[in-house]
């Protein structure tokens, strides 16, 4: 039912009249479309109608004749960046599992108070800072090279701040936290028994995390994985801060087609592939989570 | 042949003695029963055997081999789970052939040998199934299946029957240990259920707070217990406390000495082996103590009596086939062997 009657004071027969024990199924439903109203108006103006508004944008013209040229416009000159972007999404997302993964089952197996506050820091600074951060960091004079070329006596590298590569390693600062935050939960979560009962009949600790550990918490690892996935395509301040000027993530595209040329329409257009990336992933999303609740099979 | 031996097992959880000075063999296709109160530390010796409790001190031998240091995927013994611990995402078939598959055997011996042990515990047909398609008795074989299919040197067995309902559970306990003895597996098998392990057992060890307190056969342990915990633990008992005076207790037609210093004696009696007679004996066997019945409850095939005595502020609980009226004087006469005296 969802009402909470062990709360002090309250009287669960209160609720008799409006959970509809007098009320006939018509009166019930027009109760439960009142009741979710909120929700709805704010998922309509917020989310629908800018959704909407947007893939209409992307069809017309400015003067709003029905036309492809803004998708023509994005294949042409955005093509790479889609791809690119596609690229390094994805790279962050396995780099994020893999880390994710290995502190979770560090803290799932060993007490390390210190571990275990340290990796949940990123989760309160700013992206802001943290592209400033690491493009001092990453830079061709910066921390990084400094520390290498004085303590290691290396040569200098090229700065990584410029690169795909500082670009991924900022992602994967920034989201590995959270994703560790789900995945160490849902390891904590499982019951004892299941890893001993492996370890007992001689499995060694990366067979248990692997046969037993993933398995299990399958679905809330999915959940992580959407989730890096679906804020890392989204971001702009990293990608703006770090990585290459050419190519680029989608975003950093949109806020130029709007910032230097007013362009809307290829702006939006750049926004509903994004749209469709994510959706792609969404559906499959769904897919799997009925595939694991035994609605649906694989 | 002994197949574990442990020495002097130690384990602190603060201040709270786990395990103190715990000493227990294990013999050749012997099945040890560890039953105790919940919180006696049975639980805790059978998972520093699996390895999963690190002891503060003492050494535990398998086989003369010392593996007290060794991590607990290197031991060779099977455990059984309480909740059976069955991995929800495996069939029934993986979830055995699991323990194969890591000792890297050929896929036609995983097969073979999975199917046999199946089939000893008339689960062959369950092979395919999840484990939420399973009763909890067919889960219970299968967890069991399980930990037997590697063959290990020891079998640990943690309350198996405690998930089970009582009916089932009567036809388990000999199931388990028929097998146990087909196998002529060294096992251990803790239960806080006394008559279960009564039943089941070559051999007992009764602990409580950390302690062993004796270790023998279950006639052994019914018949002379250690001491009053072991006494009042084991069987269906009913406990009386009696003052002494001058030294002396005196109840029914027995007087016991009492140590000095003692000033008082706790009586176990086995409630089930009484015998209650409305007229006074006229041999003088065993202990002989009248009363007057307080109360009777009608247990199916006994009835248990409530009987109030002169000597002692508690009441006397005690079972009998025959019917008595409440508020009858009546004689209760328990034989030698069937009650114990203990000073305090």
């Amino acid at each position: 039912m969802g009402i909470p009657s062990y709360l002090p004071g309250w009287d669960p027969h209160l609720l008799g009249n409006i959970r509809g024990d007098s009320m006939d199924e018509r009166e019930k439903s027009t109760v439960g479309f009142l009741l979710i109203l909120p929700a709805l108006t704010i998922l309509a103006v917020l989310y629908i109608y800018p959704l909407v508004r947007s893939i209409a944008v992307s069809f017309t013209t400015d003067e709003g004749v029905l036309t492809f040229a803004n998708y023509k416009k994005v294949f042409d000159l955005y093509l790479k960046d889609i791809l690119y972007t596609l690229f390094i999404t994805a790279i962050t997302v396995g780099i994020t599992f893999v880390i994710s993964i290995i502190i979770s089952s560090y803290l799932r197996f060993k007490e390390w108070k210190f571990l275990d506050y340290m990796y949940r820091l990123p989760l309160f600074i700013p992206f802001l800072i943290v592209g400033h951060a690491m493009r001092i960091f990453l830079a061709p004079h910066g921390t990084l090279n400094s520390l290498l070329t004085r303590l290691l006596g290396m040569k200098e590298l090229p700065g990584l701040s410029g690169s795909w590569v500082g670009l991924v390693i900022t992602f994967v600062w920034v989201m590995t936290p959270f994703s560790t935050l789900i995945i160490l939960g849902a390891f904590r979560a499982l019951d004892d028994s299941y890893i001993e009962a492996a370890i007992n009949l001689g499995s060694s600790k990366w067979k248990v995390i692997k046969d037993i550990m993933i398995p299990l918490t399958r679905p809330s690892i999915m959940v992580a994985l959407v989730l890096t996935f679906v804020r890392t395509i989204s971001s702009l301040t990293i990608p703006l801060m770090v990585g290459p000027n050419k190519p680029n993530m989608i975003t950093v595209d949109m806020m130029f087609r709007v910032n230097y040329f007013r362009d809307w329409g290829v702006a939006n257009a750049l926004g509903v592939i994004s749209y469709l990336i994510v959706l792609g992933l969404a559906v499959y999303y769904l897919k799997f989570m009925m595939a694991e609740r035994g609605g649906l099979k694989a | 042949m002994v197949v574990l031996e442990t020495r002097n097992l130690k384990k602190y959880y603060g201040k709270v003695h786990a395990l103190d000075d715990v000493s227990i063999d294990v013999e050749e296709g012997e099945l040890l029963a560890v039953i105790g109160p919940s919180g006696s530390g049975k639980t805790t010796f059978l998972r520093s055997i699996a390895g999963f409790v690190k002891l503060d001190a003492g050494s535990i031998k398998l086989h003369g081999r010392d593996i007290t240091n060794l991590p607990p995927e290197k031991r060779n013994v099977a455990m059984f789970f309480q909740n059976y611990a069955l991995w929800p995402h495996m069939n029934v078939f993986d979830n055995v052939a699991y323990g194969l598959k890591l000792r890297k055997l050929p896929k036609d011996e995983i097969e073979e040998r999975v199917h046999k042990i199946l089939k000893l515990l008339d689960i062959e047909d369950l092979v395919n199934r999840k484990p939420n398609q399973l009763s909890g008795g067919q889960q219970q074989r299968v967890a069991l299946a399980r930990a037997i299919v590697v063959e290990p040197e020891l079998l640990l067995l943690d309350e198996p029957l405690s998930n089970l309902d009582a009916k089932i559970r009567m036809r388990i306990r000999f199931e388990i240990k028929a097998l146990q003895k087909r196998l002529n597996l060294a096992t251990i098998y803790v239960t806080h259920d006394q008559e279960e392990a009564l039943s089941i057992a070559d051999k007992i060890a009764i602990m409580h707070l950390g302690k062993v307190l004796q270790v023998g056969k279950p006639e052994e342990v019914y018949r002379n217990p250690a001491n009053f915990f072991v006494a009042d633990f084991i069987g269906t008992n009913s406990v009386i406390i009696v003052h002494g005076k001058d030294g002396k207790v005196q109840i029914g037609n027995r007087t016991f000495n009492l140590p000095a210093g003692s000033k008082y004696a706790r009586i176990v009696v086995r409630s089930d082996e009484v015998t209650i007679s409305s007229e006074e004996p006229k041999e003088e066997k065993g202990l002989t103590i009248s009363g007057k019945i307080m109360g009777r409850l009608y247990m199916g095939s006994k009835y248990r009596y409530e009987i109030e005595i002169e000597e002692s502020n508690d009441p006397l609980f005690v079972n009998s086939q025959n019917i008595y009226d409440v508020g009858s004087e009546v004689y209760v006469i328990i034989p030698d062997g069937s009650f114990f005296v203990y000073e305090v």
